[in-house]
Order: structure tokens, then C-alpha cells, then sequence
């Protein structure tokens, strides 16, 4: 199955390509993280005038630390609950072919496709009316609308992949439909599920505006902490939020890749060359 | 209608009597398994044959409970199945691929249907152990999936169907993807844990030796019917039915009436005894059963109640095919005859030739196919 035994001359040059494209994504951060230690740092200087803790002193205070919480536990919530939506729903897509199968995978991406902006200011007023609106459970709920697409899709193609007679064969073998779920099919879409989970988690943790109608402003994640913080000019505020917004999602992808990835998942595979 | 089984002196404790009656499933109201019935007795080793797109896959699916019936049931030692679910039947299939949990080691797959059973942890892998050693894998309990060969994919994906102690084994086609010598050890080593265990077991293929080979029964498959039954000495020297003959390369069929226990050919040329009611018949003959003479020679003194031709039939055609000639002569009211005769001893083409056909290779059958009119078979 594995190709050709790489030679040390292709094996340079991956490894050359691998750090170009590492540079061009972490070049970006190089005045970011200048900025958050930055004092004074005025046109034309090159480096910063003086150096300042107040920064990292903003991102371990305790407010900045609640919305660090806040963001972790809807992020995980939404991750899990995409999830769990969209593994029914992409085996309905991806293994069963039916009567306007079209129209529903037209539906599933249908949020992503109209700006949720529009659709969200329309369910805000039933969010108020059923008491989700200002609260942490509201905001998960809002926030399965962009990621529920992604998921089902994501699982759907997996499921469109997977061999269905490894079920029958399960089914046979004396495991209940349950049973072949968990011990069979799971496990075959593990690659997928984790990509799922963690695609579907990056975009509950960077998401703002859902948030911000739902949550009321109440609900206070570090994508709002930061807006506010751009909003009012505070560039030093703004570069240490900002790389506590970034640093954690590459963490994690690059731990679970360790922990569970496998070589054949493309999003994995990136995270652990 | 029942013959001993060959096999194990008395089959193995567990092993069942499946039984399947007036079976019937439709895909879309097109029968594609049209109302078939089956008796398998307990520890026998029976071959479904036939060729794909028979409704031979469809037909052990329903067994398997994999596939609702549309009519008809299926009974387990006299107990109806209906609509059990597949994990509850005591059955095991084994499908095509292979098909092993790549997320597991060969002895964690030999061993899901004992976990799914909640088999004690000790006890299962001293059975897996056992199992392993039966299919000749053992020392690759710890191996990952991916690091086997085809041959040994389907050994492990046996061992998992066996260690579960299923009261009837079925096998859908399982060494089809294999290589022909594999699938001749493949075969050895099914027949052999199949004595060993004495387990009820259908064998599903489109492979007439295969079947031949490893079963003790054939039941011939054809366009969703079965089309004939028997052992395999039976269906290769006396044929049930007129398709069972087609498809075992009875490549001969002649047709005529009986009358008084005796089949006479169209033109009178060919004769033979049979115990069938008066009406038309036919008689199928196998083309290696067929023996030439020298031209003029009173083959035909056999005539009246022994099955042969008098002398003085024109070679149309002879072909060399490795073992054997093929020659094909023409009877007097212009009906091919196929004949294998051996290298060497062949008459050429345009010669003037005896024929005789042996009583004992010849078959009358009370059937007459209305869309073909006597002769040889196209092979």
C-alpha cells in the first residue's frame, strides 16, 4: 500500500516546503505578538519603543479568564452536539438514496449559505419568547446552525465512503443495530468524526455575531472580548486577545492529532507532520 | 427422496435442520428469488449454484435475516424464523470480502461475535486461541488487519463466523476474490472444519467444480428458481431437469416421445429405456459418454431398449481442445451430435462414422424445451 521509500533528496525537500508553509502562516503573528508586549510603538519606528506586562496581565485577569471558560465550554457543547446531529444525519445522506435526497442536502447547507446575520435577528425573537435568549444554552443552540451543515456533510461523505456490508456483517455476528453503531461503525468513522468534531469546534470559537444577538452580550466569549477591544483602539489589549484566541484551537488540533489522529486523515495528517 | 450423508457419522450437536419454503422476495415487484424451497439436514454440507444475478446472494441474505421475505418462510428445526432480527438467529454468514474491523487485531476480530455475546474475557480467548489454530493462523492473533494477505483475511473472517458455534454456516461465495490455488486450500480447509464441527453449512457460488467439489448436495439456481437438486454424482450422471442438464454440459439433447417404457428420437434413430409416462421427452447425453465407431459396423444392434444409432453418420466437424477432440456428426434427419474422443483417435471431417450411445450415460428426461428443436447445444 505505502509508495516508493522516499530518498533523502525528496525528503529535504518536503521537509523545505513544510517550513515555507509554516512561515507564511506564522509570519502574520510576529507583529501580533510585538503588539502585545508593545508599550510605545509609533510609525516608523521598526520594533516597539518599550516593552509592557499589561497585556499578559489583561489575559490572566479574571474576566478575560471567564471568557476563555465561556468560549471552551460552548465550543465543546456545539463540537458534540454537531456531532451528534450530524451523524444521523450524514448516514441518511451518505448511505440511503431517497425521494428528494437533493433537496435536503440543499436544506442542511442552506444556513451556510444565507448570511446567518438575517436569519438569526428573525429566531432572536423566539429565543427571547422561549427564555434561551441571553443565555449559554441559547448560544450553543444558535451556533449549531453554522456548524450542523458542516458536520452532516463532513459524516456524509465518510458514511458515502464506508461499506455498509461491515454493519450487515456486524448485524450477523450477533451485535443489535446499537450495538453495531458503537462497536462497527464509530470506530470506522473515527478519522471523520474527529475532523468533524474539531472543524465544527474552530468554528463555534471564532464565531461572533450569533453570539453577540444571542448572547446579549451577556453571554461573553473572547471573540467579543476582542472585538470590543479592536473597537476601542487598544492595540495591546487587542494583540494579547488575539493570540489567546488563536493559540488554543492550534494546541488542540495539534494534541488530539497526537492522541487520535490517524495517517489517513488529510486534517490530521497536516497537524502531525 | 433422502440419501445418506456423507460426512461426519453424526452431526455435531449444534448443528440444525434449515428448511426453506415457497421463498419469495421482489426488488420493486420484480421477483428476483421466485418461490424457492429448500431442506438442509443437519450437518450437511449443501452448494447453491448458479450463475450471478440468480438470486443465490438474495436468497442467503433472507436466511441471515439481512433480507425481509417477501413470501414464504424459513425454518430452523421445524421453527419459523419470521422475522428474528440477525444478531438473534444462530446462524453465520460469511460474505465475499472479507470484510474484518480494521480497528481491531485478528484475535479481537476472530473474537466480536463472543464479545457481543458477553462471553467472559478468559473464556473467549481461550476459544479464539483454539480458533486461530484451526484456520491456521495462530501467531498472528496480535496483528493489525492491514498486515494480511488475502488468503489469510478470509481464514480470519471463517475463524469469526465458526468461534460463535453457529447452528447453520453460510458462505456467500467467500474465496471468489481469491487466486485459483488459494481457493482450492481455501476449499480443503472449509470441507475440513465443516467435518470437524459438523455444522449445517450453505455454500453459495457461481463455480460448477467448486460446488462439485465440496459439497455433498447441489441445488442448481437458476433466474431466482431452483432448477435442480442432487448430489453431485447424481447431477453429473443423472439430471433432474432438462436446465440442471444444460448447465452441468449435457451438451446433447434429442428429442421424442416414449411410449411403453421406451424414448424413440424424432426420426427412430435413437431408442432407449425408461420408466416415464408416455409424451414427448428428451434425452441428454453428455458429449465425453458418446462413442464412435468405424462406419458400417452394426452399432445399432443396441437399438431397441439400449440407446443407439445405426451406423453411417457424416462427420461435420472436429476441433483439438487439449485433453480431447470434439467432433460434431450429423444424425440422419439433420440433428447435431456432439462427441470428445480422445487425441488421436478422432475421424476426419466428411467421414462416415458409427455411433453409439452407452443406456447407462443416457438420461431421458419428461421435459421438452419448446424454444429449440433438437441437437447440440452451443457450449
Amino acid at each position: 500500500m505505502s509508495g516508493p521509500r522516499p530518498t533523502a533528496g525528496t525528503r529535504l525537500r518536503h521537509r523545505a516546503a513544510l517550513a515555507v508553509v509554516v512561515l507564511l502562516v506564522l509570519l502574520p503573528l510576529l507583529p501580533v505578538l510585538l503588539w502585545a508586549v508593545a508599550d510605545t510603538w509609533r510609525y516608523p519606528d521598526l520594533l516597539p519603543g518599550g516593552l509592557t506586562g499589561r497585556g499578559l496581565r489583561l489575559v490572566t485577569g479574571s474576566s478575560v479568564l471567564g471568557a476563555l471558560g465561556t468560549s471552551t465550554l460552548i465550543a465543546t457543547a456545539v463540537a458534540c452536539l454537531a456531532c451528534a446531529v450530524g451523524f444521523p444525519a450524514g448516514r441518511a445522506l451518505g448511505m440511503h438514496s431517497f425521494r428528494g435526497r437533493r433537496v435536503v442536502q440543499f436544506l442542511l447547507l442552506a444556513p451556510v449559505l444565507v448570511p446567518a446575520l438575517a436569519v438569526t435577528l428573525g429566531l432572536q425573537v423566539f429565543f427571547i419568547r422561549l427564555g434561551l435568549a441571553d443565555t449559554v444554552t441559547g448560544v450553543v443552540l444558535v451556533q449549531l446552525m453554522p456548524t450542523v451543515p458542516y458536520a452532516a456533510t463532513l459524516l456524509g461523505a465518510s458514511y458515502a465512503n464506508l461499506d455498509a456490508d461491515h454493519e450487515r456483517q456486524a448485524r450477523v455476528l450477533g451485535a443489535g443495530p446499537w450495538r453495531t453503531v458503537a462497536a462497527v461503525t464509530v470506530p470506522l468513522l473515527r478519522p471523520a468524526l474527529v475532523t468533524t468534531w474539531l472543524l465544527t469546534f474552530l468554528i463555534s470559537w471564532s464565531e461572533y455575531i450569533l453570539t453577540l444577538l444571542i448572547g446579549g452580550g451577556r453571554v461573553t466569549t473572547l471573540p467579543l472580548l476582542l472585538f470590543s477591544a479592536i473597537e476601542s483602539s487598544d492595540r495591546t489589549a487587542a494583540a494579547a486577545l488575539g493570540l489567546l484566541v488563536v493559540l488554543p484551537p492550534v494546541l488542540l488540533v495539534l494534541v488530539v492529532a497526537r492522541l487520535l489522529g490517524s495517517r489517513d486523515d488529510a486534517f490530521l495528517g497536516v497537524a502531525r507532520a | 427422496m433422502r440419501e445418506r450423508l456423507p460426512g461426519p457419522e453424526s452431526p455435531g450437536p449444534a448443528s440444525a435442520r434449515l428448511e426453506v419454503r415457497r421463498l419469495v422476495v421482489r426488488y420493486a415487484g420484480v421477483p428476483a428469488v421466485d418461490g424457492i424451497d429448500l431442506a438442509l439436514e443437519p450437518g450437511s454440507f449443501t452448494a447453491l449454484l448458479g450463475p450471478s444475478g440468480c438470486g443465490k446472494s438474495t436468497t442467503l441474505a433472507v436466511l441471515a435475516g439481512l433480507q425481509r421475505a417477501d413470501e414464504g418462510e424459513v425454518l430452523l428445526d421445524g421453527t419459523a424464523l419470521g422475522d428474528t432480527a440477525p444478531e438473534r438467529r444462530p446462524l453465520s454468514l460469511v460474505f465475499q470480502k472479507p470484510l474484518l474491523f480494521p480497528h481491531l487485531t485478528v484475535a479481537q476480530n476472530v473474537g466480536f461475535g463472543l464479545r457481543m455475546r458477553r462471553v467472559p474475557r478468559r473464556e473467549a480467548a481461550a476459544e479464539v486461541a483454539a480458533m486461530l489454530e484451526r484456520v491456521r493462523l495462530d501467531g498472528l492473533a496480535d496483528r493489525r488487519i492491514g498486515e494480511l494477505s488475502g488468503g489469510q483475511e478470509q481464514r480470519v473472517s471463517l475463524a469469526r463466523a465458526l468461534v460463535r458455534r453457529p447452528r447453520v454456516l453460510l458462505l456467500d461465495e467467500p474465496f471468489s476474490q481469491l487466486d485459483a490455488d488459494l481457493r482450492a486450500e481455501m476449499r480443503t480447509l472449509v470441507r475440513e472444519l465443516h467435518d470437524e464441527a459438523g455444522v449445517t453449512t450453505l455454500f453459495v457460488t457461481h463455480d460448477r467444480e467448486e460446488a462439485v467439489e465440496v459439497s455433498d448436495r447441489i441445488a442448481l439456481m437458476l433466474d431466482g428458481r431452483i432448477a435442480g437438486s442432487g448430489t453431485p454424482q447424481e447431477i453429473y450422471t443423472r439430471p433432474p431437469t432438462l436446465r440442471t442438464a444444460r448447465f452441468f454440459g449435457f451438451e446433447n439433447e434429442i428429442r421424442g416421445q416414449v411410449a411403453g417404457g421406451v424414448f424413440r428420437s424424432a426420426d427412430g434413430t435413437v431408442s432407449a429405456r425408461c420408466d416415464l409416462a408416455p409424451g414427448a421427452a428428451t434425452l441428454v447425453v453428455r458429449p465425453e459418454a458418446v462413442r464412435l465407431g468405424p462406419a458400417g459396423e452394426d452399432t445399432g444392434t443396441a437399438r431397441a431398449g439400449a440407446g443407439g444409432i445405426g451406423p453411417s453418420v457424416r462427420v461435420k466437424d472436429q476441433r483439438f481442445a487439449g485433453t480431447h477432440v470434439v467432433v460434431d456428426v450429423a444424425l440422419p434427419d439433420g440433428q447435431r451430435l456432439r462427441a470428445h474422443v480422445p487425441v488421436g483417435s478422432e475421424p476426419a471431417v466428411g467421414e462416415r462414422v458409427g455411433v453409439w450411445l452407452p443406456p447407462e450415460r443416457c438420461t431421458v428426461l419428461a421435459e421438452v424445451d419448446p424454444t429449440r428443436t433438437s441437437g447440440t447445444g452451443a457450449p
